[in-house]
């Protein structure tokens, strides 16, 4: 057992780690520039230069690959000789990152002129005070080079060259910037996605992370109800189409699980709105969020995204558990329960209720591929501020960071749960378990 | 002299073969409703204007002009004060924002899907066969890489390997084939795969390699078609993931660009307006994308049974 789960996590591992090189690999190294797909194609080759080298998009793949999946503040830390930190500022909701200095203090430093540094200290109690630096801070680089390294004010690890005021090109809300002072090397500094921080997004210019929580938990939400809701009833409809093999009962609810499957979600979906949102007028037919509490002040708000997710597992889990079912019901120890005189419930309950679960209750687990692709659209239908709507929105804007980690996200989640719905199995089968 | 001699020998064989086949096919009648559903389509993919009168358009050269058939209208053509109708006598299913008639588009669209969906399951049958065969053929090694990475890629939910394809690359047909390849081509080699390992230890195997065959004339010629069957049904179903994917892709607004009237896209217009009384774009692309899928899935059952009457 233990054997064979060790085996269950390194095909985990390998499963995670060759997604993210595909993931990394079709969102930034494929051909699709991500400057001009994040600024529009208006920008100048200047622009797209200082945009590419300020985001290290001018990195080669593979240190691009390894700064995002691990951060670079360790490759910073190298070139600033001190340590860095990142500190969360509540009342602007942003991350900077400092360097601390031997007293303690965090500074970041600025330049305007490429000859005067300036120091921007930060105390304890996130006082700032700004200091001109004398000419002494610049030390030679390997080849003669006066440079100076520090964090700048974009979060980014800089290597200024004294006497180059260099340009560099920023777009702000309002038209694009042109600062001079600029530093010639840039490390943009993340932690990592492994550490919890998958970058800022490109078009919001916000942390992804920010917003990836609330989405995770909304969908956790709405996953969670429908998996409540679906897995009794399709497991009672399963049992009961099977138990009545071939009658009508079984022919209705087999044909009716087939169309439910075959079906694509936002087919179904729509079929949904439009009974029961526009010719019936019950149910409202999208998801308004207000507040963060909308979802219990008006959860019949739920009531059609639920019932969309249900028909589309319904049908598949259903058809399972009546060939699990059928299955049971001809063997051997069943048939001689019954020869024995035991009673139709007593068989069904105490004998072959076990066995008949055990496929369908993996197969469930194991289905949550299928589920998140349902997800996606019926959050997307019903406007459902979830992990899906997230994904998509992301993937309409090509907001490289934000699909990224969000694709990595489910795809998680989605092999967790492999893994889980694999060890219960074991745990259910011993026949299998020591194979 | 050869051909002659085997043509009458041949033809009657296989005529006699086909019509066993259809006979089997037309028996259930799951397959029947299948057919039907699929025919229907293709017919209207065909019809849709008076393209096989005229072949050259088929390359779609700017200075052909063709007469809409079955479409009635062209797929791009709005008719002025004719926004958001319901469906009358002109328009047998209403018109759109645009003022362009739905069925126009409805049908239109089918030329697109029916054109896309079997050339990337094509694609995806030559990706996946051939790495599936050799993993199958050649065992050890390549078996054991090859299998890791794809069974590490099918534990990838494909909406999201559609969803990252189409955020990189843009929506075009060509992403969408390269999409449902990735996604399809790992389902197809497991089973070649297996269908090889099965296949390998038969006779006539042993006697080709005996003969002293390349392994690649093995596994093309003596493996590939014995395994036809099996890979045929898996196509078909396939065929319908591959429409319902395009029509999801598009009904998340990246499919095709506008104004391409592929059934995804018009689902996506149609339902702005669907809470506005005007279901009728919604519910042509989804009824549209929802028979087709579901026909090729019942000619798959349909194909299986088959198959399994001969086993």
């Amino acid at each position: 057992m233990t054997n064979f789960i060790f085996r269950k996590f390194f095909s985990l591992g390998l499963t995670l780690f060759l997604a993210s090189i595909l993931v990394f690999f079709f969102l930034e190294i494929a051909p699709g520039n991500i400057a001009i797909n994040s600024l529009g194609n208006t920008i100048t080759p200047e622009q797209e230069a200082s945009f590419n080298a300020q985001n290290g998009l001018d990195q080669p793949p593979l240190v691009r690959y390894i700064r995002w999946l691990i951060g670079s503040d360790w490759q910073a830390t190298q070139q600033l000789g001190r340590p860095v930190q990142r500190i969360y500022d509540a009342e602007s909701r942003q991350y900077s990152w400092w360097v601390v200095g031997a007293d303690g203090a965090l500074t970041q430093n600025y330049t305007e002129d490429g000859e005067t540094m300036i120091s921007v200290r930060r105390d304890s109690a996130g006082k700032i005070t700004e200091q001109r630096l004398g000419p002494e801070v610049w030390k030679k680089d390997a080849e003669g080079f006066p440079v100076f390294w520090g964090i700048n004010r974009e979060n980014q690890a800089s290597m200024w060259v004294r006497g180059q005021s260099l340009e560099s090109w920023t777009l702000t809300k309002a038209a694009w910037k042109n600062t001079a002072g600029a530093p010639r090397k840039y490390i943009p500094l993340q932690m990592g996605l492994l550490r919890g921080d998958p970058g800022v997004s490109f078009f919001t210019g916000r942390p992804v992370i920010e917003s990836l929580l609330t989405r995770i938990k909304n969908t956790l939400i709405l996953a969670g109800i429908a998996f409540i809701v679906v897995m009794p009833l399709a497991l009672a409809l399963g049992l009961l189409a099977g138990l009545n093999e071939g009658k009508w009962v079984d022919r209705l609810l087999s044909t009716l699980s087939l169309l439910a499957t075959g079906t694509p979600e936002f087919v179904s979906a729509i079929a949904l709105i439009l009974v029961f949102a526009v010719w019936l007028e019950l149910l409202p037919g999208a998801v308004v969020i207000t507040n963060d509490n909308s979802l219990f002040e008006r959860p019949q708000m739920l009531i059609l995204p639920i019932a969309t997710l249900t028909l589309i597992e319904l049908g598949y889990v259903l058809r399972i558990t009546r060939t699990s079912m059928v299955e049971v019901m001809r063997t051997n120890y069943i048939r001689t329960a019954q020869l024995k005189g035991l009673s139709k419930w007593s068989i069904v309950f105490r004998h072959a209720l076990k066995n008949a679960l055990m496929a369908p209750i993996t197969i469930i687990i194991q289905h949550v591929n299928w589920l998140i692709g349902g997800i996606v659209v019926v959050e997307s239908v019903f406007g459902y501020p979830g992990l899906g709507s997230y994904v998509r929105e992301a993937a309409l804007f090509k907001d490289v960071f934000a699909v990224e980690a969000a694709a990595m996200v489910f795809i998680l989640i989605s092999v967790m749960t492999q893994l889980f719905a694999d060890v219960i199995y074991t745990w259910l089968n011993p026949r299998i378990r020591y194979q | 002299m050869v051909n002659a001699q085997s043509v009458p020998f041949t033809r009657p064989a296989r005529e006699s073969k086909l019509r066993a086949a259809l006979g089997n096919l037309i028996g259930s009648p799951a397959a029947v409703v299948g057919l039907a559903l699929v025919l229907f389509w293709i017919i209207m993919a065909l019809g849709a204007d008076d393209l096989l009168v005229r072949p050259d358009c088929w390359a779609a050269s700017s200075d052909c002009t063709t007469t809409p058939l079955l479409a009635r209208y062209d797929a791009q053509q709005s008719f002025r004060g004719q926004v958001l109708k319901p469906p009358s006598a002109e328009h047998w299913i209403g018109t759109d924002r645009q003022a362009r008639d739905i069925w126009a588009r409805t049908v239109y669209g089918s030329r697109i899907v029916l054109l896309l969906a079997p050339i990337s399951v094509i694609v995806a049958l030559l990706v996946g066969g051939s790495l599936g065969l050799m993993a199958g053929y050649f065992g050890g090694w390549v078996d054991e890489v090859v299998m890791r990475i794809l069974d590490a890629m099918i534990g990838i939910p494909s909406i999201l390997l559609y969803l990252v394809i189409l955020a990189a690359l843009g929506p075009s047909p060509l992403t969408i084939v390269l999409a449902v390849t990735v996604t399809g081509a790992p389902g197809i080699a497991k089973l070649v795969r297996s269908l090889t390992l099965d296949i390998k230890t038969r006779d006539y195997i042993a006697a080709a390699q005996t003969r002293g065959e390349s392994p690649w004339y093995i596994m093309f010629v003596e493996i590939l078609p014995n395994a036809r069957g099996p890979i045929l049904i898996d196509a078909m179903l396939r065929m319908g993931y591959a429409v319902f994917a395009m029509g999801t892709l598009g009904f998340l607004g990246l499919g095709l660009p506008p104004p391409s009237p592929d059934w995804g896209s018009i689902v996506n217009a149609g339902r702005a307006q669907l809470l506005g009384g005007h279901p009728w774009g919604a519910l042509a692309g989804s009824i549209a994308t929802a028979t087709l899928v579901l026909g090729l899935n019942l000619l798959a059952d349909g194909l299986q049974e088959q198959l399994n009457r001969y086993r």
